[in-house]
């Protein structure tokens, strides 16, 4: 699958692009400069577009689906008054439509650590609501706080992680992002992600 | 019964104090009488304070009396600074610099534009799994912290920045994703816990190199899967006959195996300039073996190789080994005579014969064991040794042959990428990776007493050296340095530390006046040309 990664450059997104060509997908992603787009090559992207604003005009062609991490780089967005760029999230939604890609998977920059409180702040929430009001095939995954650990492959999706105080390695993050193109029971939820004791693909089918 | 207890706490009581007072009765007399020492005869017992304190004071100098710029070879600050980027993997500092700014030194010149970490040409596509410290909480009396497996950036060069030794010149040349790498050091003077716990580590950060030291390639350097640049001193240990002449059947068998990248030829014995000396106890069976000598038997080499007294004659032997062993073969030198290097880049460029790179180790150099006059006063720091080589070699248009490796208390990321700007391709660092596994400078190197198990072959105080633990140091300072000249090359407004030169560095002087690195040599010859006119003018009266 021709999956389009927005903010491949972070730190899940890395794993992301690693993960989808190890698993036989196309990543294409964004990149701020020519060499950093040489290192995500590097790291399994088939294609990197070079843009310092937010107009991808056809970048999309070919794609079945987006990932889109958000917050992932924190110096994209404009407005310094929103912790999240949600005119460039409904930008790319409606760059998505038009090419008739109906997957989406989000992994919102609302932690499942956090308060529901401080989930709202800075506008945090308001683009994952766009994402469910579309027409799309949604996920939406609010993960504990990541970390540079090695992954351990072993997770909970339970929602009863809210507000735990948890790391998970971004690797098992991506992991479960990548996971999710294909694994149905994960459409059209919203779920919590946190370290568990179940492989990926068994905690998943548990939603 | 009873006369024990009654008389037992006064003959306890007596002899706790009879005991020490006969005892100190006796120093003084022995003093006294002694004619050995001036002092303890006009001051008997009082006199030993002198001694006692004399003996501790490095010891009270490094912890409790010197200021953190003080003390050599290296200040607290730098000392302090290795071990953080090896344990924590950490080099921020709080409040500001500890350098004295009121000095002459050398200085980065940054960009008004620096380049943004986006646009660096580096390659972190690969993280490397590790382990370092965290720090919960820090009070006066304990620290608490914790160690965890991290996966870390590793900084590598990009393939098309990689400095490759030996291109187009031998059958497999030695290609190497990073700029810094560890210095000679020979099994013997490390121990084997210092050597494998440097390595594993070496091995686990990728994209280095280690200097196996003249005393040949042992297990213990294999045991991580290092890359290894083999060393063959005088004394040629490792690739020798019984008799002592060069084994070509050795050399072989050692250019055969995957891990040796390449060979290196210790001229003027590096840092040492003196012949090696191993005591017979010291020959173990383990080391007769990796040496190719006799266990038990004290083993002299030479200070040069016997063989080889003319440029001819050195680089006729180079071109053999490199044609035998297809891997390329480098020299070490100590430069002190400008004009004999001279005579040797003019002989490359005519014959079109060399080396396919030279380490240049600067007289600050370190060292196991050496003689105070030869350490403190033969050969050239590096920041004047390197430029003057890199100089001749341009001036003799045979600079894109070698490559340049610098040594000499390179020990953090400004000062490599100095050595960097100012003409070295790559870096050795040896005190550096000591202190990495666990060093504390307590300067008994030649001794085997080393207090922390890294310079000594003791199994009692190796014991303390533990290679689980060291080796994610070594991997952790040296991807630590790569990744602080990343930095380096970003502020100074290039995407690279490969591609760092001179214009990229100024001196100050003492008085704040700056000026700019050019030309070593042209300075060299002006000073001599007007030396000269001096002359002439004088003869002409």
């Amino acid at each position: 699958m021709k999956v389009f990664v927005f903010g491949g450059g972070g730190n899940v997104g890395e794993y992301v692009l690693k993960k989808l060509a190890a698993e036989n997908h196309e990543a294409v992603t964004v990149a701020e400069a020519e060499n950093r787009a040489e290192e995500l090559k590097m790291m399994g992207a088939v294609d990197v577009i070079v843009a310092t604003d937010n107009k991808f005009v056809d970048a999309m062609v070919g794609c079945q689906a987006v990932i889109y991490i958000a917050g992932a780089n924190p110096t994209a967005g404009e407005n310094k008054n929103v912790l999240v760029d949600k005119d460039a999230v409904a930008s790319a939604l409606a760059e998505a439509k038009k090419q008739e890609i109906e997957r989406v998977i989000y992994l919102s920059p609302a932690r499942a650590d956090e308060s529901a409180e401080s989930q709202e702040t800075g506008d945090k929430k308001i683009p994952e609501n766009l994402i469910k009001l579309d027409v799309f095939t949604y996920t939406v995954v609010h993960a504990s706080r990541g970390v540079d650990k090695p992954g351990k492959g072993m997770i909970s999706v339970d929602s009863s992680n809210r507000e735990k105080d948890m790391e998970i390695p971004y690797e098992d993050v991506a992991a479960v992002l990548v996971e999710s193109l294909v694994n149905e029971a994960t459409y059209n939820k919203t779920f919590e992600l946190a370290p568990g004791d179940l492989p990926i693909e068994k905690a998943l089918e548990k939603l | 019964m009873g006369k024990i207890t009654k008389y037992l706490p006064s003959a306890i009581l007596g002899s706790t104090v009879a005991a020490p007072l006969a005892y100190i009765a006796y120093i003084y007399q022995k003093d006294n009488h002694q004619k050995q020492h001036a002092i303890l005869r006009n001051f008997p017992l009082l006199g030993r304070v002198r001694y006692v304190t004399e003996h501790i004071g490095p010891e009270l100098r490094q912890y409790l009396f010197s200021g953190d710029n003080e003390g050599l070879p290296f200040s607290r600050i730098q000392y302090q600074n290795v071990v953080k980027a090896g344990k924590y993997n950490e080099r921020l500092i709080g409040f500001g610099s500890n350098r004295n700014f009121a000095e002459d030194g050398f200085y980065i010149r940054n960009s008004l534009f620096p380049k943004l970490r986006t646009e660096l040409k580096v390659d972190n596509s690969e993280k490397v799994k590790t382990v370092k410290y965290v720090v919960d909480n820090e009070g006066l009396m304990s620290r608490k912290e914790h160690r965890e497996e991290v996966l870390t950036d590793p900084y590598y060069l990009r393939d098309e920045d990689a400095v490759v030794l030996g291109e187009g010149y031998c059958r497999q040349p030695f290609r190497i994703k990073g700029q810094v790498g560890m210095s000679a050091m020979s099994y013997g003077a490390l121990g084997e816990n210092a050597i494998t716990a440097l390595s594993k580590g070496l091995g686990v950060a990728g994209g280095t190199w280690m200097n196996t030291g003249e005393g040949g390639i042992s297990d213990h350097h294999l045991a991580g899967g290092a890359d290894l640049i083999m060393q063959i001193g005088p004394g040629l240990f490792g690739v020798r006959t019984a008799g002592g002449e060069f084994s070509w059947e050795a050399f072989k068998e050692k250019s055969e195996m995957e891990q040796v990248k390449a060979f290196e030829i210790k001229l003027a014995q590096g840092a040492k300039t003196r012949g090696g000396h191993l005591e017979g106890n010291k020959v173990t069976e383990e080391i007769a073996r990796i040496r190719l000598i006799e266990p038990g038997k004290t083993v002299n080499s030479p200070n040069r190789f016997t063989e080889y007294d003319s440029f001819d004659k050195l680089f006729d032997f180079i071109e053999e080994l490199r044609e035998v062993g297809g891997k390329p073969v480098g020299m070490k030198i100590v430069v002190g005579d400008v004009e004999g290097l001279e005579e040797m880049v003019q002989i490359m460029k005519e014959s079109g014969k060399g080396p396919d790179f030279i380490t240049i180790d600067g007289g600050e150099g370190g060292t196991g064991a050496t003689y105070q006059e030869l350490s403190d006063s033969v050969g050239l720091p590096i920041m004047t040794a390197l430029p003057i080589v890199d100089e001749l070699l341009r001036q003799y248009e045979v600079r894109d042959r070698v490559k340049l490796i610098a040594s000499g208390k390179l020990i953090t990321p400004d000062k490599i990428a100095i050595a960097l700007s100012m003409g070295a391709d790559l870096v050795n660092i040896a005190r550096g990776f000591m202190i990495s596994v666990g060093c504390i400078m307590a300067e008994v190197c030649h001794t085997n007493t080393c207090p922390v198990g890294v310079a000594t072959t003791d199994p009692d105080l190796q014991d303390g050296l533990v290679v689980g633990e060291k080796m994610y140091r070594v991997a952790n300072y040296v991807m630590s340095l790569r990744a602080g000249l990343f930095n380096i090359a970003a502020a100074a407004g290039v995407e690279s530390p490969t591609m760092l030169e001179r214009k990229h560095l100024t001196h100050k002087d003492i008085q704040g006046r700056i000026s700019s690195v050019g030309s070593m040599i042209h300075k060299i010859e002006q000073e001599e040309k007007k030396e000269k006119d001096v002359e002439e003018l004088s003869t002409k009266r």
